[in-house]
């Protein structure tokens, strides 16, 4: 054996491993026969010990790891995981929907946003009609239709259907009144009373298709949504969420808005 | 004919799936030392070593339907989790223990320079020694290291400890004579240094 031949198998020599019982005795008389190497191998046991010495440290965790994870354990077993994922599936299912209205209420609020910037371009003629609008007394036009009371179906025409001759400074003028008038006491699809605000139509379209049928969603938003629709907001409370119903069309399109207390 | 009354880690592991309190704790009880003293040994931090052992344990409870008997023991499963989470500790803290240069260039220092000098380390297992090879083990890069801690401070053999690491048990091999090597060498640095620094106080007063 050579002196690389003795290098390679230094670590297992000097860690007492298996090996060959001829590679070991070689291994042992190159040793004896080379200082060099024999210095190396002293060198790779005595490491060989020194390590030993910190292997015998029977270091354990603290206790209170241990009481923390079997604490951890008890929480896991006991919590019942079946009706977790049915809990689970059902609010997904719930925040679907939340935030598919929530999408529409966006969308609505931007059509407004829209019909309001057009509503600018408009001409002369029905520049002279808001002002007259604007002249009568607070109150005087409001929501011709009645709003539909409960939340649910809409059947047919008995909708809140926006009245499609409203134009922009008409519904500046239902905002005013709404924001002038009372709400009005509803009953809730649980049988509670809450008091709403009318419904604010949000989509003034000539080109919209009548409203033949559709569902009313409650949704949340943030009370700064008042805001949006010229009603009124108290600021300290603007982190707060209200509640909405949006009358959404059997076509997708989110029609009108009212806001519940 | 004789029976085995203790159960394997493997089926305490299926009976802890099951919910069985027991069964959590007697395998705790068994491998949580193993596992508290690798994080110690390879980040030098108690604070670590009970984070990374509450973090194998949580992983355990969470997830142990995971475990794939073909793929190692239990044991080896746990120094896996272990591992990761102590590598990236250590990452994050950068806690590396200053003991003396450990660059690349030591990683690629060749057996050629691994001569005895004439100057034997001596006897390793004083206890004012032992804190020297502790320090010497914590300047290896983490690479050798952790063949270290594996292989001669938890006694694994190669193939358990290829396991943990994810590599061939050749790779452990070499790195394991490398790792060995390089303490030798920064051993018997710290040994001479330790010696000037005996003569040039006993020339301060003469």
């Amino acid at each position: 054996m050579n002196c690389q031949s003795f290098e390679a198998a230094i670590s297992d020599l000097a860690r007492d491993q298996m090996m060959e019982a001829s590679a070991r005795n070689r291994a042992l008389a190159h040793a004896i026969g080379c200082q060099r190497c024999a210095a190396r191998l002293a060198d790779e046991r005595a490491l060989t010990a020194g390590l030993q010495k910190i292997a015998d440290e029977h270091e354990q965790a603290p206790a209170y790891v241990g009481a923390s994870l079997l604490e951890a354990f008890r929480a896991t077993v006991a919590a019942p995981t079946e009706p977790a994922v049915g809990i689970s599936s059902r609010s997904h299912q719930w925040w679907r929907w939340a935030a598919a209205a929530a999408l529409i209420v966006f969308v609505a609020v931007l059509a407004m946003i829209a019909a309001r910037s057009r509503g600018g371009e408009r001409q002369e003629p029905q520049k002279e009609a808001v002002k007259q609008e604007n002249e009568q007394p607070a109150g005087a036009r409001v929501v011709e239709k009645k709003p539909e009371e409960a939340v649910g179906h809409i059947a047919g025409s008995k909708g809140p259907a926006p009245d499609r001759s409203t134009h922009h400074g008409e519904r500046r003028s239902v905002r005013r009144s709404l924001s002038n008038r009372d709400p009005i006491p509803v009953e809730a699809a649980d049988g509670r009373t809450e008091v709403a605000t009318e419904f604010i139509p949000l989509v003034h379209s000539d080109e919209m298709t009548p409203l033949d049928g559709g569902q009313i969603m409650r949704v949340e938003l943030p009370r700064s949504a008042l805001i949006s629709f010229g009603l009124p907001m108290n600021i300290e409370r603007a982190g707060e969420r209200v509640k909405a119903d949006v009358v959404v069309g059997n076509d997708g399109l989110a029609r009108a808005i009212r806001f519940v207390h | 004919m004789t029976l085995s009354l203790t159960p394997s880690d493997v089926d305490l592991l299926r009976q802890m799936i099951g919910g069985d309190e027991h069964a959590f704790t007697l395998l705790y009880g068994r491998r949580q030392g193993g596992v508290y003293r690798f994080a110690l040994q390879m980040s030098g931090s108690r604070g670590i070593a009970e984070d990374v052992t509450q973090e194998v344990f949580m992983v355990l409870i969470r997830e142990a339907h995971r475990y794939d008997p073909e793929r190692g023991s239990v044991a080896a499963y746990l120094y896996g989790i272990a591992r990761n989470h102590v590598l990236r500790r250590m990452e994050r803290d950068r806690l590396f223990v200053q003991f003396a240069d450990a660059t690349e260039e030591d990683h690629e220092m060749g057996s050629a320079t691994l001569v005895a000098e004439g100057d034997p380390l001596g006897d390793l297992t004083k206890n004012e020694m032992i804190d020297e090879v502790r320090q010497a083990v914590f300047a290896l890069p983490a690479r050798y290291r952790e063949v270290v801690v594996l292989c001669d401070l938890h006694e694994m053999s190669y193939a358990e400890a290829a396991a943990v690491v994810g590599c061939a048990v050749g790779t452990i091999r070499s790195r394991l004579h490398r790792a060995r090597a390089l303490l030798v060498e920064k051993l018997r640095s710290a040994k001479s240094a330790g010696r000037d620094r005996l003569v040039n106080q006993e020339r301060c007063f003469a």
